[in-house]
Parts: structure tokens; sequence; C-alpha cells
């Protein structure tokens, strides 16, 4: 929640980094581990939580 | 389930959508990732267990508020001063938190009109829409103006507050969380979708905006910056909502022998699927693609309110993209927001005994000067700042460290362990024991230590050739180059605080003598540490 007017003015205040040209091996690992951990943990929470309601 | 949605729904806020993707861009997605991965179980999971748990414990013996609830864990005149920050955190974050609400209904708002079509200058908009141009200048009941849409956003908080828990907290998150989701995943296909918008900038690509924001760049060196672990920890703590007093008071209207293991980590898991999954995928993929590397690292200020605009505005049926961001940055918010307020609420009805009507009139008289005062200091958004961070950082991390404190060390780690395991449907491995105990109070000492190393003195994170240059929040507060309205600010939190510590010693009289249920008197925690009860 806690992400407010410090954070929001800040935060990308020193993003840097040069523009990439494409999505590294490295970069689709790190996407897919990410975003498809999260949901699965996620989902089967959900699932968990649905199935003993 | 509703217990789930509203700690979810408090969690769910705009850092999922802004902070969190700034960061993981900052320092290169995959590092990032690690190191927050490394935090979440270490110091997120383990903290909202033992809230979760403090929670439901209290509200067995009749408790709903930190202080009431700490009074209970330890029975000791003094415990019940520690839950005074669970009760100061709310209040003053709600205060502060109701103004970027209404900038998020003001931004929806003039997406919806057309009024954000055509704008040249966003940076510009921004300043004079929050008054950030002059102290005063948000107050006016002008649409074109941040104080008219507090006063809207402070009405609908409290009418949902009136309705109660299940009627208006849980209804509001039941359909505010899906419908947020349903948006941002949306914006989401809209965003992956638009291949490469400007054909004469071939770079500006959807792949390259993911890589922008998921490549790892170097590995090793990136783990072994510390400011890393700092901001990845920092991410992990504020966005779960833990260390506020709202985990607890939620957590406190569970039945004896509700699980809290499952529904804890549901919704950790709830709050990073928003964040990494959404939130990761839409705010600086979107700003990549049509301002390139330079537009997203140039801004000084915020990535929703100046820059995703711009983005809007540059995106076929731009506007109505804007609109469904913004509506979905103010439901993150409205359901934020009241999930604060109740445990306020809960203290006043339970120290007072007032009514839940009499408690919301008193809620709102404090939350509208607080939010006023946030409102009319406005220049440079330097009362919201001050705000933020002695309360909405500095606070949260102290009650934060106490909780787990208490749990792993005040209470004991085998009576709360015992306690958090009553009723699970699911069984934490036990290498979460030493965790609890050790490991997660030292990473948030050090964390914290570090943070304000960091954001108060300075600290360049050298101890071969240690550079200290302090930075505003002290400079504004002492010295020659002191900020008036940032010195009233602290001094009006430091009023806030004095309040609640004497509200919590009156509304704690009628605490001492207060007999447990009788199923109590000889169970668990209360065995060893409740006192008034007499022997049988």
């Amino acid at each position: 929640m806690n992400a407010l007017p410090r954070t929001i003015l800040n935060t990308l205040a020193t993003t840097t980094g040069n523009a990439p040209e494409t999505l590294s091996t490295g970069g689709w690992t790190s996407m897919i581990v990410s975003v498809g951990s999260v949901t699965a943990i996620f989902v089967w929470c959900l699932w968990r939580v649905i199935r003993n309601k | 389930m509703g217990a789930i949605l509203a700690v979810a729904s408090s969690a769910v806020g705009l850092g999922n959508f802004l902070r969190f993707p700034g960061l993981a861009a900052k320092y290169g997605g995959g590092s990032f990732m690690i190191a927050y991965f490394v935090s979440l179980l270490l110091i997120g999971a383990p903290v909202a267990w033992a809230e979760w748990t403090m929670g439901r414990y209290g509200g067995r013996l009749g408790f709903h508020s930190s202080p009431g609830i700490f009074h209970t864990l330890l029975r000791r005149p003094w415990a019940k001063y520690l839950g005074v920050l669970g009760l100061a955190v709310p209040l003053v974050v709600s205060m502060y938190y109701m103004c970027v609400e209404s900038w998020c209904l003001g931004y929806a708002c003039m997406a919806l009109s057309g009024g954000l079509d055509g704008v040249a200058d966003f940076p510009k908009l921004f300043a004079a829409f929050t008054g950030a141009t002059g102290d005063g200048d948000a107050v006016r009941f002008s649409p074109d103006k941040a104080g008219f849409f507090l006063i809207i956003a402070l009405v609908i908080n409290l009418f949902l507050l009136h309705r109660g828990i299940s009627r208006g907290i849980e209804m509001a998150c039941r359909v505010g969380m899906p419908l947020l989701i349903a948006i941002a995943v949306a914006i989401l296909v809209r965003v992956l979708s638009l291949g490469t918008p400007d054909a004469s900038k071939p770079g500006q690509n959807v792949l390259a905006a993911l890589g922008f924001m998921w490549n790892p760049g170097e590995l090793s060196t990136s783990l072994a910056n510390p400011q890393l672990w700092l901001a990845a920890a920092g991410q992990v703590f504020f966005s779960l909502s833990v260390g506020m007093g709202i985990i607890i008071t939620y957590a406190s209207y569970l039945r004896r022998t509700d699980d809290v293991t499952l529904s804890s980590v549901t919704a950790v898991a709830a709050n990073s699927f928003c964040e990494v999954a959404l939130g990761g995928m839409i705010t600086v993929p979107a700003a990549f693609l049509f301002l390139g590397a330079a537009g997203v690292a140039g801004g000084t200020f915020s990535l929703g309110f100046m820059v995703l605009p711009s983005v809007f505005t540059s995106m076929p049926a731009g506007m109505l993209f804007a609109t469904g961001f913004f509506v979905l940055l103010f439901l993150a918010a409205v359901t934020s927001s009241i999930s604060i307020l109740q445990p306020v609420l809960a203290f006043l009805e339970e120290a007072f005994q007032l009514r839940r009507r009499t408690s919301i009139a008193w809620l709102a008289v404090l939350v509208i000067i607080g939010s006023s005062w946030a409102t009319y200091f406005s220049g440079g958004l330097k009362a919201i700042d001050t705000m933020d961070f002695w309360v909405g950082n500095v606070s949260v991390f102290m009650l934060g460290t106490l909780v787990i404190v208490l749990f792993g060390w005040l209470v004991g780690i085998d009576k709360s362990w015992s306690e958090m395991h009553r009723g699970a449907l699911l069984r934490v491995p036990g290498g979460f024991r030493l965790v609890m105990r050790y490991v997660t109070p030292l990473y948030l000492t050090t964390i914290f230590v570090l943070f304000l190393l960091r954001e108060m003195l300075g600290w360049n994170f050298s101890l071969t050739t240690p550079r200290f240059e302090p930075k505003h929040y002290m400079t504004d507060l002492f010295g020659e180059n002191s900020n008036p309205v940032a010195q009233l600010t602290v001094a009006f939190i430091a009023f806030v605080l004095l309040s609640c510590i004497a509200l919590v010693a009156a509304g704690g009289r009628r605490w001492r003598n207060k007999p447990l249920p009788p199923h109590l008197r000889h169970s668990g925690l209360q065995k060893k540490h409740h006192r008034t009860t007499p022997p049988q």
C-alpha cells in the first residue's frame, strides 16, 4: 500500500541504464520465473482457500 | 475470505503499480526479484503471520485494536502503550493517503471528461492540480484542484465505513479487488499488443520495453549492491501493509479456530501478484514504449501522474485507458484507505464503548483536520512528504519490528508458533521458527538502521570512504535551511502521537479489570501472562 508521494516523486528519479534492444535470455527467464511464480502461488492459495471455505 | 480480501485490498495500492515497477527497472528486474523474494520470505511472510496470529488471539478476548491486543498478550500495565503506534500510524497515514486518493479520483475524472487530452505540460498540470506550486493553491472548490476531490474522497470513505465491516468494507473489497484486477489485465493486454507504436523509433518496441523492465544486468555486481537489498526489503515491507495495525485488526474478527497461516500467505500472494504480474508488466513498459529510456529516466516527478498521462495521450484510445488506469489507482487507494481507518474505529469502539456512528463522527473530524493540513500545506508537497517519511516509513518499521519481537521473544516462539497453527490449513515449515525468532528481527533492524543512515544522514554506503550528506528530512528540521512547514508537520505528528497515548491511557483503564472468558483462563498464552485472573 504504502507507496506514497515521496516514492511516487522519487522512485524513477534516478532510473538509469542504457535502453535495451530486446528482452535478453536472462530477461525472459526473470520475467517468466517472477510472474509465473507469483501467479502460481496466488492461484494455488485461492484454490486452497475456496476449497476449504 | 472476508478478512483475506480486506487485508489484500489494504495491501494493494499505488505502490504495486508505481513504486515496484520503478524499483525493479532501476536495479535490473532479475537482480531485484532475487532480493525481493528473499525479503518476502524473511520479512514479509513472517511479520504477516505474526500479525494475523496476534490479531486472532486478541479477538478471542474481545479486543480489536493493537493497544488492546498488546495489553491482552502481555497483561502488563505498559503493554497497551506498545500498541500506540498501531493507532497513530493508520490515523496519520489515512490523513495524507486521502490526499493522494483525491489525486487519483481527480485524474480519473479529467481523463473521462477529456481534460488530459491535448495537455502539453503534465508536470505543470500536476503541480497546479495538487497545489505543489504553493501553500493553499489546492484549496479551491473547483474541479481542477485536488481540494475539490478530497471532499468527494472523504465522503466516499466515510460512507463505506458507516455501512460497517461486512456491508461497507468487505463489499467494497469484494467488488473493488476483482474490478481492479480486471482493469489491470485489460490495460496489460493493451500495452503488450502495442508492438512498435512509433514506426520512426523501431527501438521502442514491446520486447525492448520488457527488456528495460526485466533484463537482469550483471547479477553479481547488482546483488553486491546494498541499496538493492534495502530497496527490495523496503518494497516488500511497505507494500504488504504490515506494521500498520491493519492486519491485527482484521484478524481479530476471525474465530478461534479459523486459519491464519494460509490466509496470510494468500493475502501476501495477492499483493505480490498485483505488483509483479500486473504492475511490473504495465507501468514501466508502457512508459518506455512511448517515451523511451530517457523519458522514463528523466522524470523527477511521478511516473503515475506525469509520465503515464503523457503516454496515454499518445496511445490509440488513450483516454479510455487513462480513465481505466486512474480508476484502477483510485480503487486501489479506496480499498486501502477504508482498511487503514478500521483500526482507529475499532479502538474508539472498544476503549470508550462508543457506537460505530459516534466513532465515525470522531474519526471524520480527525481525518478532515489531518487531510486538510496536508492539502493546505501543499507547496512542494512538503507536508505530505514529511508525514510519509516519519509515519509511513519510520514508524511502520518500528511497529513491524515490535510485532515480530513480541511474537518471537516477549510472548515466546513456542507459544506463538502453537497459537499460529491452531486451525491452520497450511503447515509452515519448522525452519521458520528460527527465522521468526532470529533472522526477521535482525534483518528488519539492519534494514531500518541502513534506511535511517541513508534517508536521514545521507550515507554513501561506503565503509572505506564514508561520506554523510544529511538529507532534507534532517535539514528541514534543523539548521539554517529548516523548513517551517516540515517543522510544523512534525509537531503535528507529535501532537497526534501524544493524543493517542492519552487516549490509550484513558481507554486502557477499562481493560485492567476486564475478566477473561472462562474458556481462556487456563489456556495458551494467557496461562503464563495473565495476572489479573484469580487463581482457581
